[in-house]
């Protein structure tokens, strides 16, 4: 059997937390609390760990022979720098914010911005990936949904039956979204319960 | 040179090196990834040690209450046995961290799963049926129509994920012609919903895009004053 | 929540982990197969070309911490990443998992290290090979960029839980012929991937791939219990409609 302790400890744990969120006891109320209180510390320790994991793969890029990547250095002087800044102002100083507003922001408005071409390019592209009447329609969805999105619709809602019809078409796609997060929820529980009868065990490493 | 207006320098050149993608991968858009991954990972950690290290583990096993104290020592010690993970030989003392934060997480998850999207989405099915809530006449067959419309698009799509399919003999496991069917009408609902979403996703990404030019023209006249 | 409500949570919890067990312990009672998915065979395909020819697969887990409703995708990749490890473990170059997420992060490295010590090949096990890309959603995406063309990658696979902007790592992999396939429980993500990957898994097949890729029966089983649940859904849904219309409830 591989890690029966930690196997042991993952169960207990998850029926703890599942009990107490589903049966109002006493007893349980307070326990679900103090371990789910507990995850956000042990979470944020392992976030720190795979940050250093992540500066150790860009150390070893760098001083790897055969495949060196200058560019890691940037990444290192980058996070030592920001890093530094944040120790010595704290994290809620404006001057350290500044980072946020004008380098995290910048660049991930910037990159959702990409993002428009690459799907405009994708979209294009979409027949020679998926032929057939699923593409055509999706295709028709999207143009007719930009269209609605757009509001250039708006101006004949006066009109007779146009509310309506657009009311219609606007649940069809609520139809289809409730249909998907059903499934999902159906998977969601079998993987949760995989966890808590021991199937599986992703921490056994 | 003021403060303000070279942070607005940095934001200019940064976005201008981003949107260089659009042309395709270049050295100048490698430069401002490894920045950006770099800086993110800077602010991630300090953000990670100032607003949860300390205050939930350093602060109340050096300066709380005995109570405060005692509730610290166990995400403590889990925190502990989890730095075994740098070292790739020791890194089984960390199992039981993981493990503990993979079972609460399975709970949360099938929490979540049931309270959150099944029952509340079973409830949303039904919900439209209640007609005696609405006016009447053509107000109450419109809302009929709507319901019965949003019934069929539910069950149909979740007749199209149907995976059970019955064995025959030298073929491949087929459904039911009546599953089939049903399944062909939640593909149709799939389509418009992907479709739908997409239009939103396209519209979020262009007002993105837009905001940047903006941002970009208001700097450039900035630079000129 | 009600205490009705909670009670009947708790039964169907208990009865779906009663199913799973029992449809793993006796696979046959239902005499069911699975239906083909043609993404899969293609999946199939793109795992054996790389074996074959010495490159290297490349699953990237999304961004959704534990503990968070939205961590199953995760899991699942997971899953699917020790599958794969275990299978391409003859390869020159095991597979490669990125995320963008702490705790997803040190979890794919257990995996990778728990396929290799079951296929008694521990020396394979490299930490560098589950690592974390970038720690914010848009980090991340950017950070595993430079995977696609510097790795000597020829599948991605994306299994998690994602923003729309997973669509640019996908396109990436694909202007370099590479093979992709997308699956996960983010709507708008999916949206995304539906025109920006090769293969694209819709809602609930995600929770199929290690079923499809014969990762063991309690995943075949759980594929079933999740067709029961379907229909026990289905009539829920119809019968609470007709209850209404009829102000019963």
């Amino acid at each position: 059997m591989r890690a029966p302790i930690s196997t042991a400890f993952a169960i207990a744990t998850g029926l703890l937390v599942l009990v107490g969120a589903f049966l109002p006891l006493p007893v349980l109320l307070p326990i679900r609390q103090i371990l789910l209180s507990w995850t956000i510390p042990v979470a944020a320790t392992a976030g720190l760990i795979a940050i250093l994991n992540l500066l150790s793969v860009h150390w070893r890029k760098l001083n790897s022979a055969r495949e060196r990547d200058y560019y890691s250095i940037i990444l290192l002087l980058a996070f030592v720098a920001t890093f530094a800044a944040g120790l010595i102002l704290s994290p809620t100083d404006p001057d350290f914010q500044k980072i946020v507003t004008h380098i995290q922001f910048p660049v991930e408005a910037s990159l959702m911005g990409v993002l428009t071409v690459t799907l405009t390019y994708a979209s294009i592209r979409l027949f020679q990936r998926k032929r057939g009447w699923l593409a055509v329609l999706f295709t028709a969805s999207t143009i007719l949904f930009l269209i609605l999105l757009s509001g250039f619709l708006n101006v004949s809602e006066n009109l007779p039956f146009v509310k309506e019809l657009l009311a219609a078409l606007n649940t069809l796609p609520i139809a289809g979204a409730r249909g998907i997060l059903l499934g999902i929820a159906l998977g969601s529980i079998t993987t949760g319960l995989r966890i808590l009868i021991g199937a599986d065990r992703p921490y056994s490493g | 040179m003021d403060v303000d207006f070279a942070w607005t320098a940095v934001a200019f050149i940064l976005t201008l090196l981003t949107l260089s993608y659009l042309l395709g991968d270049n050295p100048l858009f490698r430069l401002v990834v490894y920045l950006f991954v770099g800086v993110s990972a800077g602010y991630v950690a300090v953000i990670l040690l100032f607003e949860v290290i300390v205050p939930r583990l350093v602060s109340p096993l050096l300066f709380g209450s005995p109570a405060e104290k005692l509730l610290a020592l166990a995400p403590a010690a889990l925190s502990l046995l989890l730095l075994f993970k740098l070292s790739p030989r020791l890194t089984t003392l960390g199992n039981p961290s993981m493990a503990f934060l993979v079972g609460s997480g399975a709970a949360v998850i099938i929490g979540g799963a049931v309270s959150g999207t099944l029952f509340g989405q079973i409830r949303g099915a039904i919900q439209p049926f209640a007609l005696s809530q609405s006016g009447g006449g053509l107000q109450a067959g419109s809302q009929l129509l709507g319901g019965l419309i949003l019934l069929i698009g539910t069950v149909s799509t979740l007749i199209y994920f149907q995976f059970s399919a019955r064995r025959k003999a030298n073929q491949q496991p087929a459904r039911a012609a009546v599953v089939q069917l049903a399944a062909f009408g939640g593909q149709i609902f799939i389509a418009i919903t992907l479709g739908a979403l997409y239009a939103g996703v396209l519209a979020a990404a262009l007002t993105a895009l837009i905001e940047r030019f903006d941002f970009l023209r208001t700097a450039i006249q900035t630079f000129l004053q | 929540m009600m205490m009705v409500e909670a009670i009947i949570a708790l039964a169907l919890i208990a009865v779906t982990a009663g199913l799973i067990l029992l449809l793993t312990l006796q696979r046959n009672i239902l005499r069911s197969g699975i239906r083909p998915l043609p993404a899969f065979e293609r999946l199939r395909q793109a795992i054996g070309l790389a074996v074959e020819n010495g490159t290297r697969i490349h699953i990237t887990l999304g961004k959704a911490g534990l503990p968070a409703s939205t961590s199953a995708a995760g899991l699942v990749g997971l899953t699917t990443l020790e599958r794969i490890a275990r299978v391409s473990s003859i390869s020159d170059r095991p597979p490669l998992a990125t995320s963008g997420e702490g705790a997803l992060t040190l979890l794919s490295q257990d995996t990778l290290r728990a396929a290799y010590r079951q296929i008694n090949q521990l020396e394979l096990y490299d930490p560098s090979r589950g690592r974390l890309t970038g720690p914010t959603s848009f980090s991340y995406i950017a950070g595993a960029l430079p995977i696609t063309d510097g790795e000597n990658v020829s599948a991605h696979l994306a299994i998690g839980n994602f923003g729309p902007e997973i669509a640019l790592l996908m396109e990436a992999g694909d202007q370099q012929e590479s093979f992709t396939l997308a699956a996960t429980d983010s709507l708008s993500a999916q949206a995304a991937l539906f025109t920006s990957s090769q293969e694209t898994l819709i809602g609930e097949e995600l929770f199929a791939i290690p079923a499809y890729l014969n990762s063991g029966p309690v995943y075949t089983a759980s594929l079933q219990v999740q067709d029961i649940l379907r229909w026990g859904v289905i009539i829920v849904i119809i019968a609470g409609s007709i209850l209404k219309l009829l102000g019963f409830v």
